[in-house]
């Protein structure tokens, strides 16, 4: 009222007129008071003409707000140009909104903000030094400014200087006397309390819904005001008439100018008396939005008070899981009501018991389909959720979960056709599904988490966090009879901890242990002794092995192997997996087995390269890489097949079998390590070929090597090596000279010494220094078998100086290769010496033992393709395959591997030149190759598999002479 | 491995694992205290023992009482022990009186019983065997008369109902297959072995092939371990009995079985026979043992081969007591003996079950030069040598793999020990240490084209001169392609270069054969389609 006296004192020559209106005014505004109250419950019948009227207000005054919005920000960048834009904007649309204008007076936001701007030139103006600053065109776009802001403020000279006065009644106009900004700025504000909630309570989902929700009630809210609105327009019908006629007279005539604003005036400041009463319903909507809605929902729930009730109401909430269109997050906050009721009430832990059941449940809700996982933070909820229900059936043994009298029925039923499930036994079943639908999630989530973000490891912490709650489960469980709970929990224990090294794994329970006490769980103390990561897997296996079911059973023990390889225990991996069958047990199974035993082979073929095993490893190693499948057999990345070898459903089946990361084993570990397994081996039998009569020279170790190897000769320019591949490549060019030395700086130069698992710097030594004592040995027989023929003696001493041998060792290998007839040389009577016994045949005989050897050769083709009619033999090998369609093409190719290898004879029989047993490796090698590949085609069938062999050994052949 | 020729589902008397556990015990028995501690250390019987029948033991247990191994009275211990699990009442008492065991009383009690048993079996069974062999013959006849189609099995039943009429009928009950199985057993477990397998070949030939209740695979399958295992023994008892006899007599002086003498009847021929019916018992596909199982029992039978194949077959002793005209017989199911025993699935199955038996497979090799199999029985050694630490596979080992002779010699010092105690091995020592001395040296020749005398010596245990003399008997029986060269005091080998010719002679050699096998071939498919059109 003060200000308003101001105005009036102000305005100076004001008519009787007027302030008999404005004492009706004031009448009817003390009229209207008493009702408000009743107007803010109580919604009128005529909503719908107000509606009209306040949106076209709204429209205008919308206008105006963005261009003060747009006005503001350009004078915090100080954009003088778009102010002068933005200011013109402003006047215009103040100019369409006139007839409101006129009706309501002007807005105070605006007058606010053209004070604002006006201050702002006018301080902008005073500091000469930062003006002086500025370029040309800017001070030239500010002075055009000032001048049109002075020019056009002219206007609005007495209220700008009202609001200079007294900026505070503007600003708090500008919130409450103007509702509808108020409105939708406490609905932004609502909306991002809400949201932020929400993101708190990490419901994506149900976000959308929410607001929905929140729409709502914000229109309720609405027509709530618009009621008092209208009800106080139809009340002041007459006044608004009047003052309808007043504002058109006033707009002709110089002197309505003043009493518009007055008018103006004096309607904001009844608005503002409204909400003052407004107010207290206001705050509340605004703070507890979320508890008012909650009113709405739970109407009654405080009230339960037993446990039927309870019940009842439980199932009405839950009457809407799963139905289209329910929010899932509301579901889940009614339920969390219920279940502080049900605890406030005491209405006995088997009421709390099965509302949490239904909780943990809802929660699991949110996360729909198999490529979307729960957000950490409704993990941890539900986490916390479980783990209260463990800690309430651990300490209430007979406690069950109960059914909902909805669903009695139902369950009824189904205990009736099915097998008789006591009311124990699945609460055990539930309980337990949750814990695995948890680690399912987990899984998930660690699956479609890019691993470099922080996320990541949020996730994966709380794995540890969900171990501790597993082990919790396990201690608890392990001495009742529930065996088949703890199998199932003792397999997801194994999962998370099967392929750590005690190192890491030690590490694993310190900070889950740390992690547990940080959160005040008492389960921190129940963990396992760090020292003992190693026992506690064994003691896991253990368990599985008495109670488990068959399929349990074989992943406990490819559990127990995988730690063996890992923990360097060759052997006993080795006899694990062989003696009991594993891979014809794993193919029976799905896919997730099959994955856990290419990985076992994996790593029991690195463990045995760490114990230099060579041809161990390399067998192990060559099934899961021959078929450059390896990310696909190990499920560590999407194989690269193309959209038509496979059908949408297997690759959403290939990519939700991915391996979080943290699982992986390093590829380049594993296919550095297979290639030099396989150059340790290959490298000698290419060398030792020409020694060889034809059909053991067909001896191929690796393919897959030999292929590659080819690639690489074929370069047409070599330059150092790039990739891990291509090390090992150079490596196998200096081994194929017997220059041990080069070979392995190769490779050691490799980055994957630092990768072996379990390599500590000892162990790193230890290994390498058994590759290079494998390397000089291949060395010295791949030098004796090029170059035996050059020589008619070798001394001992001078070749354990050249491949830094002992004596003793290079007198082994040496004598052994004797003994296999790879070289003909015999050692003298002081066993210092190699003597080379090599006698050339003539010509003549030469041809003989060729024709000799092409008869053979027909007549074990044609063998073989009399055994070929009888019938097809069943593949022998079989390597892990997945696709159960893929299968049947890979028996096909694996036949062709095996039988077709008669055809691949008749390529070399027909072939010309037969290989000379005189001639140099290489030029009958290097020669023939061109051809080779045509060689090939005699099989009639190609098959991607068995082309490079035939094409770089059967090309040794060719068929030059055919 | 308690459970391996069935258990209780074995109803044949190689009911070896009825008494598993006890076997275990004894066997534990002896681990405590080891005489002398090396030697005892080469002895396999404690991990051989859970392999075999309970009855094979003992002659087992009477060599290692002669050895002093083992402190006597720890295995008197461990006889009674299993001696009680038997029916051998007498020789349990006998044994218990020996060691001033007081003598229990419900011995006697099993003793009337196992009487009894024998009593009532064999008045049961007597009538149903006579009606059986009728009508095998019935049969046979009738079977000339129609024309050779054979004619369906029958049931005891049936049996019961077709001859109760016949004169000379003697009653039998309805279940007198079950009756004649049990029969067999009690007669095993008495120790009566030439009886049980007498009654189990009747079971085996008559029940199995002519009678439903006999078709059953189980049955077939514990009859044959029976009939095993009683010959088994049956030929040790007799061999014994014989050395007893020629000990007499003061020598062989060309003595040679008589017909009827139980090493022919049921001997190691017979056991070779079964051990091969099993062997492919075990492959048929039809087997319902789970392949866990299968293998099981072929570790078992691998170990029961040895029996027969070390104590006769491998034994020259014994295949000189054989008339001339039964040697090549012999010689043609020893060397299918042997082709069983190195098929590739038994060294599998020995490598993942049983490494142990890699001595005798590594004894084989050296013995009888069989080089075709050299590599993959290597192969597998080197597989398990973790878990293994034998002299003999040492000995391979060195030779062919690492090419040590100083170790070789070494592992000839103690295959030499190891033979001593070695119930299979023991009797042909000698031979084999002289096997083993070749394999070295053919080896050490191999890959030398001059070797000075003294040392080879010195690698073979031996003296110069004595070495001399060894090379020379070598050269002259043209095991060797070699000249001493006195002056130097060496032995020069001839090169071996391979001959051209020889090497063509090689390859087309094979060619007719196999060509004739694809024209043969080619007929009978020829003949196949004729026939289908």
């Amino acid at each position: 009222m003060e200000a308003g006296s101001k105005f009036w004192a102000k305005g100076g020559g004001s008519s009787s007129e007027e302030s008999e209106e404005e004492s009706e005014e004031e009448e009817q505004q003390v009229q209207l008071r008493p009702g408000l109250a009743k107007w803010a419950v109580e919604s009128s019948s005529d909503e719908d003409e107000k509606r009209v009227v306040r949106s076209a207000r709204d429209k205008r005054f919308d206008e105006m707000r963005t261009a003060v919005h747009n006005m503001r920000n350009h004078i915090r960048i100080g954009d003088f140009s778009e102010l002068l834009t933005d200011y013109e904007d402003l006047l215009k649309s103040l100019v369409k909104a006139r007839q409101i204008v006129d009706e309501q007076g002007k807005p105070k936001f605006f007058v606010k903000a053209i004070y604002e701007l006006e201050e702002f030139i006018s301080t902008t103006y005073a500091d000469r030094v930062a003006f002086k600053k500025l370029s040309k065109s800017k001070a030239i776009a500010f002075n055009t400014l000032r001048s049109k802001v002075r020019k056009g403020n002219e206007e609005f000279r007495e209220d700008i200087d009202h609001c200079r006065m007294d900026p505070d009644v503007y600003d708090e106009d500008e919130e409450g006397g103007d509702e509808d900004e108020d409105e939708s700025e406490s609905e932004e504000s609502d909306e991002s309390e809400e949201s932020s909630e929400e993101e708190g309570g990490g419901a994506k989902a149900g976000k959308d819904k929410d607001e929905d929700e929140e729409d709502e009630s914000e229109s309720e809210d609405e027509s709530d005001w618009d009621d008092d609105e209208n009800e106080e327009a139809s009340d002041t019908e007459y006044a608004d008439k009047h003052s309808k006629a007043l504002a058109k007279w006033g707009a002709k005539g110089g002197g309505g100018e003043e009493k518009k604003p007055k008018k103006t005036e004096e309607e904001k400041k009844l608005r503002q008396a409204d909400k003052k009463i407004k107010e207290p319903k206001k705050i509340k909507r605004e703070r507890i939005a979320e508890a008012e809605r909650d009113m709405e929902n739970f109407v009654g729930f405080e009230a339960i008070d037993s446990p039927s009730a309870l019940k009842k109401s439980v199932a009405e909430v839950i009457a809407s899981r799963g139905r289209k269109g329910t929010d899932r997050q509301v579901l889940i906050k009614q339920l969390t009501r219920l279940l502080h009721v049900a605890e406030k009430n005491k209405l006995g832990i088997d009421s709390e018991l099965l509302v949490l059941s239904l909780l943990i449940s809802s929660h699991f809700d949110t996360a729909s389909g198999v490529f979307s996982c729960l957000t950490a933070s409704i993990w941890a909820d539900t986490t916390t959720y479980v783990d209260m229900m463990v800690d309430m059936l651990k300490k209430n043994p007979g406690l069950c979960i109960q059914s909902v009298e909805g669903d009695e029925e139902a369950i009824v039923e189904k205990d009736e056709s099915g097998k008789e499930i006591d009311a124990k036994a699945r609460t055990f079943m539930v309980m337990s599904s949750h814990l695995e639908r948890l680690d399912d999630e987990l899984t998930k989530a660690l699956q479609f988490t890019d691993v470099h973000t922080p996320e990541y490891a949020e996730r994966l912490g709380q794995s540890l966090d969900f171990l501790t709650l597993l082990w919790k489960v396990y201690v608890w469980l392990k001495d009742t009879e529930k065996t088949q709970e703890v199998v199932k929990v003792a397999l997801r224990i194994l999962e998370q901890i099967y392929y750590k090294h005690r190192s890491i794994a030690s590490r694993q329970w310190v900070l889950t242990k740390k992690r547990a006490q940080d959160k005040g769980w008492e389960s921190a103390n129940l963990l396992p002794d760090p020292e003992k990561a190693e026992d506690v897997v064994k003691e896991l296996v253990q368990l599985v092995y008495q109670h488990g079911d068959e399929k349990a059973r074989l992943r406990a023990m490819l559990y127990e192997a995988y730690q063996h390889s890992l923990h360097d225990r060759y052997d006993a991996a080795k006899d694990l997996l062989r003696l009991t069958n594993a891979q014809d047990l794993a193919m029976q199974y799905d896919v997730s087995v099959q994955i856990l035993y290419n990985r076992n082979l994996v790593q029991a073929g690195l463990c045995a390269f760490r114990h230099g095993k060579i041809a161990e490893a390399h067998a192990s190693l060559m099934e899961v890489c021959a078929q450059a499948k390896l990310k696909e057999l190990l499920a560590q990345g999407m194989s690269n097949l193309r959209p038509e070898q496979r059908t949408p459903e297997q690759e959403r089946a290939e990519r939700r079998r991915q391996l979080p990361y943290h699982m992986h084993i390093s590829l380049e570990l594993i296919e550095s390590v297979h290639h030099i397994c396989a150059m340790l081996l290959e490298v000698p039998n290419l060398a030792m070929q020409p020694y060889q009569s034809l059909d053991t020279r067909k001896r191929v170790i690796s393919k897959y090597f030999r292929k590659q190897l080819d690639a690489y000769e074929k370069q047409v320019f070599t330059g150092p090596p790039e990739n891990p591949r291509e090390t090992v490549m150079a490596a196998t060019r200096a081994l194929q000279k017997g220059n041990w030395q080069e070979c392995c700086d190769y490779l050691f130069s490799l980055r994957i010494w630092e990768l072996l698992p379990s390599s500590s710097e000892e162990e790193m030594k230890r290994v390498k220094a058994n590759v290079t004592e494998h390397v000089k040995r291949e060395a010295l027989r791949t030098y004796l078998f090029t170059y035996s023929s050059l020589y008619e003696s070798f001394a001992l001493t001078q070749l354990s100086k050249m491949f830094d041998l002992p004596v003793k060792e290079i007198h082994r290998i040496v004598s052994k290769m004797m003994i296999s007839q790879e070289i003909p040389a015999t050692w003298d009577e002081s066993s210092e010496c190699i003597l080379v016994h090599r006698i050339d045949p003539n010509p003549i005989q030469y041809l003989a033992t060729q024709l000799a050897e092409r008869v053979a050769q027909t007549v074990e083709v044609n063998e073989r393709m009399a055994e070929s009619k009888k019938g097809r033999g069943p593949p022998l090998d079989r390597p892990m395959m997945f696709f159960q369609d893929r299968d049947d093409r890979y028996a096909e190719t694996s036949y062709e591997r095996r039988s077709g290898y008669g055809p691949s004879y008749g390529g070399g029989q027909y072939g010309g030149r037969g290989g000379g047993f005189r001639l140099g490796y290489r030029g009958g090698y290097g020669g023939g190759r061109g051809e080779g590949g045509r060689g090939g085609g005699f099989r009639g069938r190609g098959g991607g598999i068995g082309y490079g062999y035939r094409g770089s050994t059967g090309g040794g052949r060719g068929r030059g002479g055919y | 491995m308690g459970d391996v020729p069935g258990e209780g589902a074995m109803d044949g008397p190689a009911s070896a694992s009825a008494s598993g556990g006890g076997k275990v015990e004894g066997i534990d028995g002896l681990a405590y205290n080891g005489g002398e501690e090396s030697l005892a250390s080469y002895d396999l019987s404690q991990r051989m023992c859970p392999y075999w029948d309970i009855h094979m033991i003992f002659p087992l247990i009477s060599f290692l009482e002669e050895l002093e191994l083992y402190p006597p009275e720890h295995l008197a211990r461990v006889k009674i022990q299993l001696l009680e699990k038997t029916d051998m009442m007498d020789y349990l008492e006998e044994v218990a009186a020996e060691q001033g065991i007081e003598k229990k009383s419900e011995w006697d009690v099993r003793r009337d019983e196992v009487f009894q048993h024998l009593e009532e079996y064999e008045a049961e069974t007597a009538g149903f065997v006579e009606s059986l062999s009728k009508y095998n013959l019935d049969r046979q006849q009738q079977d000339r008369d129609d024309d050779g189609s054979p004619s369906g099995r029958t049931s005891v039943a049936e049996l019961h109902n077709k001859y109760k009429d016949t004169e000379n009928f003697r009653e039998f009950p309805l279940d007198a297959d079950e009756r004649l199985l049990k029969y067999a057993k009690v007669l095993f477990k008495t120790g009566n072995y030439m009886n049980a397998a007498y009654h189990l070949s009747i079971y085996l030939e008559g029940v199995c092939e002519l009678t439903v209740e006999g078709a059953h695979f189980d049955k077939r399958l514990n009859c044959l371990w029976g009939t095993l295992a009683s010959c088994i023994l049956n030929s040790v008892q007799a061999q014994q009995d014989l050395n007893e006899m020629i000990e007499e007599a003061g020598g062989m002086n060309g003595y040679q079985l008589d017909e009827n003498h139980p090493l022919r009847t049921y001997g190691p021929e017979q056991s070779a026979t079964r051990i091969l019916e099993i062997d492919s018992l075990l492959e048929q596909p039809t087997t319902k043992l789970g392949k866990r199982e299968a293998r099981l029992q072929r570790a078992w039978l691998l170990h029961w081969t040895i029996w027969p194949l070390f104590l006769f077959f491998l034994n020259p002793s014994f295949m000189d007591t054989q008339r001339p005209e039964d040697r090549s017989q012999l010689n043609d199911k020893k060397n299918r003996l042997l082709d069983f025993f190195f098929h590739e699935k038994n060294l599998v199955t020995t490598q993942l079950l049983c490494p142990h038996l890699f001595r005798y497979y590594a004894v084989c090799i050296i013995l009888l030069k069989r080089r075709k199999e050299l590599q993959s029985v290597l192969q597998g050694i080197s597989q398990v040598c973790h878990k293994i630490s034998d002299p003999f596979t040492s000995l391979l080992c060195a030779v062919f793999n690492d090419l040590d002779f100083d170790m070789a010699r070494y592992h000839l010092q103690r295959c030499n020990e190891a033979a001593r105690v070695d119930y299979f091995l023991q009797p042909f020592r000698s031979a084999l240490e002289e096997a083993s001395r070749l394999t070295i040296f053919e080896t050490y020749c191999s890959i030398h084209s001059a070797i000075d005398l003294e040392v080879i010596a010195q690698k073979l245990n031996m003296r110069s001169e004595e070495a001399e003399r060894w090379i020379v008997n070598l050269i002259r029986t043209a095991k060797l392609d070699a000249k001493i060269d006195s002056e130097k005091n060496r032995v020069v080998i001839s090169a071996q270069i391979p001959d051209v010719y020889q090497q063509v002679v090689e390859k087309t050699k094979q060619l007719m054969i196999k060509s004739q096998y694809l024209v043969r071939l080619k007929a009978r498919e020829d003949r196949d389609r004729a026939d289908r059109d």
